[in-house]
């Protein structure tokens, strides 16, 4: 007999029930996104320096005025939005945000995934 | 056969790249430019839809492909987010997909019945609508009408909002159903009726490019409300007068922008907004035609009491706790006499904020020459005297007329994403019917069951249990059948340790809860209905600015989920008119006889008017489908009716199926972006300037408010505050977000934050398990004294977004007596090392 993933006991609920990251899938594939920074003009050279410095990060276009379009290549799933925030919560960055974001569609994916 | 993967991968990043140079007004490379223009031949299909997270009503569009989401970007044709999403955009294309997500319904049961001790099994939906019938109907029976009850939501889509409202108002003839926008925004929304007599703000988002200064009543926006913010920042850095404000009891990601950062005592904020209108009067810089022409004075009543079980010491000892919303009048020198006590100094002192800091930002509101628009989230409204709060900020701006004009707005943000489109304006509120009107009011019982087609009397004259009293009345057992649809409240309510958990535990009560995921509330249900998100249902979402916009259902819903619109009306065709209605009633209405509530309620020549022909090509219904008629559309032109003529006018259903939302009043075709002035609003009338016409008299309510304490303040044996909030990776409770793998692995738990002093002088050190004990409860969390939040000494943080660490053991259930929302932000605690 299949046991539903909600079969969970109450005591474990309000004691704290622990999501744990084995229950958090991936979807398969890579990812592909675009995020425009805005950060303070005068270390722009700073952060865009740290950005490329990140793994799977390219520099699209920059404007003197304070912003950046960055590129986000990441063939695994599983890095981008943790890069997205480590990029939003760097010194002298303003904002981070988001602008496109694909799952890399034309990769097989199994049967039946849900 | 597609082309070979790097180039297409190539094509997809420079596509990613044009589109973001495009949205940040920059130039793009050419090679990229055209490949957007030409929307490479890929097969994915492109439609619009409001984001599914907060407040702000972010247009994106969605590609879906073989019946899955699969790629999103910003609308560039929003006026909103110009072409950019936050990091929650992020989790759009993945929230409906996580591992878990429920796909049947489940009943507790032991050995094939229900059984409240029980393990969940699945069941059929009509074994489940009959058992859950059968509990609703011992209920009604044992208790009459106020034994049923449901907890809705600011992301219940409008025509899904407004179905259950029906139901229960009309149906069961029980007020007991109530959003949990109440947590949210109450203290908004009981603000905007006091002052304006007319809820919803009176500016709209074009402000931030108008505005000279930005003020930020505890808000922080720079990770709630970051498309708002970036437009802040966009306005700050571009014009360099401009200035910003930032207000908190603990500092945050928004004060890096900061012109003047003020952290204050919690409370305090009372005594600061009734010394910037001291400041204002005592320097001269009183707006006094305005001040003459649109305000009149109003004494608030005091010593209201914490919205806290009567039998509370606290509550006992409130005189003014009856009649906590009166007021009386005042002439404009009794208030300014009122006032007179509240000086800069007197506000330092108590606040502990440097003087000069408090200046500055008294003369951003005295200045006449500034623009200012105030910003507030749950800082304000999440407060005992939130509604307080509201009614001062307005206080200052209606004083120098900085109001209802570009640039110039006092302005609430929400949280949710039809906080104001369903919640406050389809009226779920358990004093509330739609378009601003309520229940204990005849005339607008009368209008609604006038449209409604019900017999005189149908709605009951008395507010039902709200969000905290549904809490109690569970877990005293006078609440039995309850039902639960899009929130999380043993997560996110107050105080579960001590009321709701108990509640939903009485061997008395019924619990169903509609969800997607297997939530803390769906786990400690009887049974789980699995529900629909987002894009699998047709929907419609009203933002913060009065926007209202729509969606098409994109993809299907996974195995055997219904949308909570299919959910509630489905339901009501297991209750006959007369198992619900008194012979009276059914007497002043006989053609109702053997009539469903379904028949009565939806199928009653209005909301069945439309055909399914009238579903635009292409797109699935499955609700439509499944009724005969197309549902949303025959539930939204009945809605607006309420509010058309009057203010608060809807355009055709339509039309917003075309347009990236339209801001009500829509009148010919016209949206209103700032109410209440002559030339933008249709509704003020010619001559007047500026008028506010929620009020009969035309003029706005300027009120005279104490500071009174908060319910509970640290002690010797509770020494610090507690505020609890948000992060930027988790929206809310975290059911959708904590399912994006890697944003649960970057923020995977709460953390306690605590000034590195307190630490120390505690003997405690960073990555320490401590526990956080209130006179309700504790929790285990891992201390954190760096990081993005820096709580000054005598202050500690924790998010609530983490189900394994569940803060609101220890909150306190106490709220404001008006709103009736609850002050999540201050209760006292210690901390001990675990």
């Amino acid at each position: 007999m299949l046991r539903s993933p909600a079969a969970i006991d109450r005591r474990a609920l309000i004691t704290g029930r622990v999501l744990n990251d084995k229950r958090v899938l991936a979807p398969p594939g890579g990812e592909i996104a675009s995020i425009l920074v805005q950060a303070r003009p005068d270390k722009l050279a700073e952060v865009e320096a740290a950005i490329l410095a990140r793994r799977g990060c390219e520099i699209h276009a920059r404007d003197a005025r304070g912003k950046l379009v960055v590129v986000i290549d990441a063939p695994d799933a599983g890095e981008l939005g943790t890069m997205l925030n480590e990029i939003a919560l760097q010194p002298h960055v303003y904002s981070a945000s988001l602008v496109f974001h694909a799952i890399d569609i034309d990769q097989d994916r199994p049967e039946n995934d849900q | 056969m597609s082309e070979p993967k790097l180039d297409r991968r190539q094509m997809l990043k420079l596509k990613a790249a044009a589109i973001a140079a495009a949205a940040g007004g920059m130039a793009a490379p050419s090679l990229a430019a055209n490949l957007v223009t030409e929307r490479e031949a890929s097969e994915l299909e492109w439609n619009k839809a409001p984001c599914r997270f907060c407040g702000t009503g972010c247009s994106v569009l969605v590609a879906t492909k073989d019946n899955r989401v699969v790629a999103t970007h910003g609308d560039i044709k929003s006026e909103v987010n110009r072409g950019l999403n936050c990091v929650k955009g992020y989790f759009l294309s993945k929230i409906m997909y996580g591992h878990d997500r429920l796909t049947q319904p489940m009943l507790r049961k032991t050995n094939g019945k229900y059984d409240k001790d029980g393990e969940f099994t699945p069941v059929s939906w009509d074994e489940a609508f009959d058992i859950m019938a059968a509990k609703y109907k011992d209920a009604l029976k044992k208790r009459g009408p106020s034994g049923v009850g449901m907890f809705g939501s600011g992301q219940w889509t409008i025509w899904e909002g407004y179905a259950a409202a029906k139901l229960f108002k009309a149906g069961f003839r029980s007020n007991n159903i109530d959003p949990n926008a109440r947590h949210c925004m109450a203290s908004a929304v009981a603000g905007m009726m006091r002052t304006f007599g007319m809820d919803e703000p009176s500016g709209c988002y074009d402000d931030i490019e108008a505005a000279d200064a930005f003020v930020l009543w505890g808000s922080n926006m720079a990770e709630m409300h970051p498309i708002l913010w970036t437009r802040v920042t966009d306005r700050r850095l571009s014009a360099p007068h401009v200035r910003v404000a930032v207000l908190s009891t603990f500092e945050h990601r928004s004060f890096d922008l900061a012109d003047i950062g003020i952290v204050f005592t919690p409370h305090s904020d009372l005594y600061l907004l009734n010394a910037i209108a001291n400041h204002i009067i005592r320097t001269g810089r009183v707006n006094k035609d305005f001040v003459a022409a649109h305000t009149v004075f109003k004494r608030g009543q005091t010593d209201i009491g914490y919205g806290l079980r009567p039998e509370h010491p606290l509550q006992k000892k409130a005189t003014g706790a009856a009649k906590a919303n009166d007021a009386t009048d005042m002439s404009f020198d009794e208030y300014a006499k009122f006032v007179s006590d509240y000086t800069l100094e007197k506000a330092a002192e108590r606040s502990n904020v440097p003087l000069n800091r408090l200046e500055a930002l008294a003369e951003l509101y005295a200045d006449p020459k500034t623009k200012v628009v105030s910003f507030w989230t749950m800082g304000f409204n999440q407060h005992t005297r939130g509604v307080w709060c509201n009614n001062l900020v307005y206080n200052l701006h209606l004083l120098t007329g900085k109001i209802s004009e570009p640039g110039n707005s006092p302005f609430s943000l929400t949280g949710q994403p039809s906080a104001c489109g369903t919640a406050r304006e389809v009226g779920t509120f358990s004093h509330r019917l739609p378009a601003d009107m309520v229940v204990n009011n005849k005339q607008h019982r009368d209008k609604a069951e006038a449209i409604w087609k019900l017999p005189e009397g149908t709605i009951p004259d008395k507010p039902g249990y709200h969000a905290v009293l549904q809490s109690r009345m569970l877990r005293d057992g006078l609440l039995n059948a309850y039902w639960v649809q899009v929130n999380n409240n043993l997560q996110a309510g107050p105080n579960i340790n001590e009321e709701t958990y108990p509640g939903f535990r009485n061997p008395e009560n019924f619990i169903v809860v509609s969800e997607a995921y297997p939530t803390v509330t769906a786990l400690a249900a009887d049974l789980v209905l699995p529900t629909a998100m987002w894009v699998e249902k047709e929907g419609a979402y009203g933002n913060a600015e009065r926007r209202t916009q729509f969606w098409h259902q994109l993809v299907n819903a996974p195995g055997e989920s219904r949308s909570d619109l299919w959910q509630v009306m489905e339901f009501s065709k297991r209750f006959k008119i007369e198992e619900v209605w008194p012979e009276e009633l059914l007497a002043k209405k006989p053609e109702y006889r053997g009539k469903t509530l379904f028949d009565v309620l939806y199928k009653n020549g209005e909301i069945d008017k439309f055909p399914l022909s009238d579903i635009e090509q292409g797109y699935a219904n499955d609700e439509s489908k499944a009724f005969g008629f197309y549902v949303q559309k025959g539930l939204f032109e009945e809605y607006a009716t309420f509010g058309r003529g009057h203010g608060h006018d809807l355009a055709a259903f339509d039309l917003y199926h075309r347009e990236r939302g339209l801001r009500w009043p829509v009148v010919n075709g016209q949206e209103t972006r700032w109410r209440f002035r002559e030339g933008s609003d249709p509704f003020v009338r010619q001559g007047t300037g500026v008028q506010f016409y929620g009020n009969p008299d035309g003029k706005a309510r300027i009120f005279a408010l104490p500071y009174e304490p908060p319910a509970e303040s640290p002690d010797n044996e509770y020494p610090l505050w507690l505020s609890t909030g948000r992060v930027l990776e988790h929206w809310h409770s975290g059911s959708m977000t904590r399912r994006v793998p890697e944003l649960y692995r970057a923020f995977p738990e709460a953390v306690c934050f605590m000034h590195p002093d307190d630490a120390q002088e505690a003997k405690l050190r960073r990555g320490d398990e401590v526990k956080v004990i209130s006179r309700r409860g504790f929790i285990r969390a891992r201390l954190e004294t760096r990081g993005r939040d820096r709580p000054p000494r005598g202050l500690v943080f924790v998010p609530w977004f983490d189900e394994s660490k569940l803060i609101n053991k220890v909150t306190l259930d106490a709220t404001d007596p008006i709103s009736l929302q609850t002050d999540f932000k201050k209760c006292a605690v210690r901390i001990e090392k675990a």
